[in-house]
């Protein structure tokens, strides 16, 4: 690469790149609709990694999908604002510019996509084409994007993305059946920085592998994030593996948010109930071995209007106006993370496991330390 | 939401019913026919009157009554040509594309030399080989059709087979051991449904343009009245020299008309192909006037904030639910403007 790299990168605190304000998807229409994601508000921070966590058909994959106008029908947007924030490479003087993602037309959205937002998706073999070599899907979209580059260039741009992800640059020659499952992902994650993008959406990297490859694709990414300072979004089930990566966790049930906080508070303290269910159903990678917990039930049927909170048929802790009123995400305490919640009103009453202290819980199942994920 | 969602565009809905019109039409017309189409006792060359809703012919013959009792002929030969032929391209198409090798090789020679012989040339030596009890038979005349009409659709289904023979779950089939006539059968037919069924419109179609052709030319019994036999007269007759339009008209639009019905039910067939296609029902004015897009694009999703979910408009909450969820997504919404997102 001809820029030097970076391995520190200053992030202001009010600098974002993404940023979805009370957002709503639909599926179908009219009457038959069905609210997939409901008033969501997120935003992912220049150089920051925002977990997406939840049990299938939470919303989340519609709602990262529906953000980049990539959901397909019958999806529809029904209300919100997204914008993108980017750093323009056209614009003479680089000035940031700033995109709404749902009023860009198509030609805006063509230009944005991959060049400044690209995603990496759940199955490496479907996405990849079966009869093109790994270089022809470099060499295409370096043609596209970067017209000036000639061949040599960027057949050895392709060479260098695929260093970055470790593997040899002879894999370009290869058809995608001729490599594993974990070197067509991280081939895929090479695609996807190919233009260097301002932000990454990862779509379950990671499911359709085993748990060592999944450890190192998520501490190469880790390393890829440090070096070259792009935002991720990754979308996962797997809470401890997110803590891992993540520098903020959303927690998503039936389409809405139910909390947000760092990736070391919410794992240490979880303060919903839901949240505390999820980490206690997946084992700690590290620390005593305890008793796993399922959450009782599944989720519920979203084309049924859902009374209260989303979650209280199935939560151990539900009051009585659980069943009636609508919880809204509000910032709990002067960390800012927020929680959507009733037991929180009253904080006599919150049951132990939801308000431990950090201090209180003996390395039971704590996170690696953030310098760690990132070496 | 119901298990199976028929398709509800008007063009779907027009074509179905010009088809069940004439389908209809082929078992009720015989009855409902006024006059007895040979008979010769009306005045000749009469233009379409309330006696002769259509007119008569230069013998005198009432051509409502043809057109009518024609119909019944017409749609037996198209229909049993239709289902014979779309029968025998599945068997061949779907034997070649899943057998592969030998069985293939000689599948798709035989196909293929069906493709090359001129259709209309091969029908007419056939059919004139054929007694005269043959001749005015409607099946037997089907079948006849059926041989030379069934070609194309075995190399569509050959391809599509080839394609899902490789698929996870035919493998998976093949290797708990079930046996290839089930797999055939139960596996992979089943996924060849919708272009089945569009090759059986276009083969029940050109079914209708062959045997009209094949009455046109003579080659069919004129004692058997169809729409091509009418045609028949009409040019033997001199009907269009002589301007006499009812007579030769007729016939011809109801061929047309069958013609654009199996076509607009296509359109159907599409949308069962492609269920994304379908868009919950929704007309291409409400859509437009919701601003969303008549057919959706990949990786454009359409953004209409018009629309309210049904979830807050028609629901079986209690009124006190109802407004405190009202409420709360209010507050949602205001704390969203002042806080805009989560930081």
């Amino acid at each position: 690469m001809e820029e030097t790299v970076t391995t520190d990168v200053v992030v202001t605190e009010s600098d974002t790149v993404l940023d979805i304000e009370d957002f709503c998807v639909d599926y179908g229409w009219g009457a038959s609709a069905v609210r997939a994601v409901n008033h969501v508000n997120l935003s992912v921070r220049r150089s920051r990694v925002l977990g997406v966590a939840g049990e299938s058909g939470s919303g989340k994959s519609t709602l990262v999908y529906a953000a980049t106008r990539l959901l397909r029908s019958p999806g529809v947007i029904s209300g919100g604002r997204v914008t993108l924030t980017f750093d323009d490479p056209t614009s003479v003087d680089a000035k940031r510019r700033t995109v709404d993602l749902l009023t860009a037309s198509q030609s805006d959205l063509r230009e944005i996509r991959w060049s400044q937002v690209s995603i990496v998706l759940q199955s490496a073999l479907n996405a990849l084409n079966p009869v093109l070599r790994i270089g022809h899907e470099f060499d295409e979209v370096l043609k596209t994007h970067r017209p000036g580059m000639k061949k040599a260039q960027r057949r050895e741009r392709a060479g260098e993305l695929l260093a970055l992800v470790g593997l040899n640059a002879d894999r370009l020659a290869r058809f995608p059946h001729e490599l594993s499952g974990g070197q067509r992902q991280r081939i895929m994650i090479a695609l996807a920085l190919a233009l260097d993008p301002q932000l990454v959406i990862m779509d379950e990297p990671t499911t359709a592998l085993d748990v060592v490859t999944q450890r190192e694709i998520v501490n190469e990414l880790a390393q890829l994030r440090a070096r070259f300072g792009f935002s991720m979004i990754f979308i996962t089930h797997d809470l401890s593996l997110l803590v891992e990566l993540a520098d903020d966790i959303a927690v998503m049930y039936a389409g809405n948010v139910v909390e947000w906080a760092p990736a070391g508070d919410l794992y240490n303290t979880p303060r919903h109930p839901y949240t505390l269910g999820l980490l206690n159903s997946s084992p700690p990678l590290s620390g005593e071995r305890r008793e796993l917990v399922g959450i009782t039930g599944s989720p519920p049927d979203m084309s049924q209007p859902i009374a209260g909170c989303s979650f209280h048929a199935r939560c151990p802790f539900a009051l009585e106006k659980c069943s009636s009123q609508v919880p809204e995400l509000r910032v709990l305490d002067d960390s800012g993370r927020k929680v959507a919640c009733w037991l929180h009103d009253t904080p006599a009453e919150v049951p132990v496991a939801l308000r431990r202290r950090a201090g209180e819980v003996v390395d039971d199942h704590a996170p690696p330390h953030e310098e760690e994920a990132l070496r | 939401m119901s298990a199976v969602r028929l398709p509800r565009s008007p063009k779907v809905l027009v074509g179905a019913g010009v088809v069940a019109f004439f389908v209809v039409l082929t078992v009720v017309g015989p009855w409902l026919a006024p006059d007895d189409p040979s008979a010769t006792n009306f005045t000749a060359n009469l233009r379409p009157s309330s006696s002769h809703w259509l007119g008569t012919t230069a013998l005198g013959q009432d051509i409502f009554s043809q057109l009518l009792v024609g119909a019944r002929a017409t749609m037996i030969v198209a229909i049993v040509a239709g289902v014979v032929a779309t029968m025998l391209s599945v068997t061949i198409g779907v034997a070649a594309g899943y057998l592969g090798g030998k069985p293939d090789e000689g599948l798709s020679l035989l196909s293929n030399v069906f493709l090359a012989i001129p259709g209309l040339p091969l029908l007419i030596v056939i059919d004139s080989y054929l007694p005269a009890s043959g001749r005015s038979n409607s099946f037997v005349i089907g079948l006849i059709i059926s041989l030379t009409g069934w070609a194309w659709g075995a190399r569509v289904l050959r391809a599509q087979t080839m394609s899902l023979r490789n698929r996870d779950f035919v493998e998976a089939a093949r290797i708990i051991g079930e046996s290839r006539l089930r797999i055939m059968m139960f596996e992979i037919a089943p996924n060849l449904l919708p272009v089945l069924a569009s090759s059986l419109l276009f083969t029940i179609l050109y079914s209708i343009g062959a045997y009209v052709t094949l009455a046109y030319v003579g080659l069919t019994s004129t004692a058997v009245w169809n729409w091509g036999t009418m045609l028949y007269w009409a040019q033997a007759n001199n009907a269009p020299l002589a301007n006499q339009w009812w007579w030769f008209v007729p016939p011809g639009v109801c061929i047309a008309l069958i013609g654009t019905g199996l076509a607009l039910m296509n359109f159907g067939i599409d949308e069962f192909i492609n269920p994304r296609l379908r868009s919950a029902g929704l007309s291409g004015r409400v859509r437009r006037s919701s601003g969303l897009p008549r057919r959706p694009r990949l990786g454009f999703t359409p953004v209409a904030r018009s629309f309210a979910p049904s979830t807050l408009s028609s629901n079986t909450l209690s009124s006190n639910a109802l407004s405190s969820n009202a409420l709360s997504s209010n507050a949602l919404s205001s704390s969203a403007t002042a806080n805009s997102g989560v930081r």
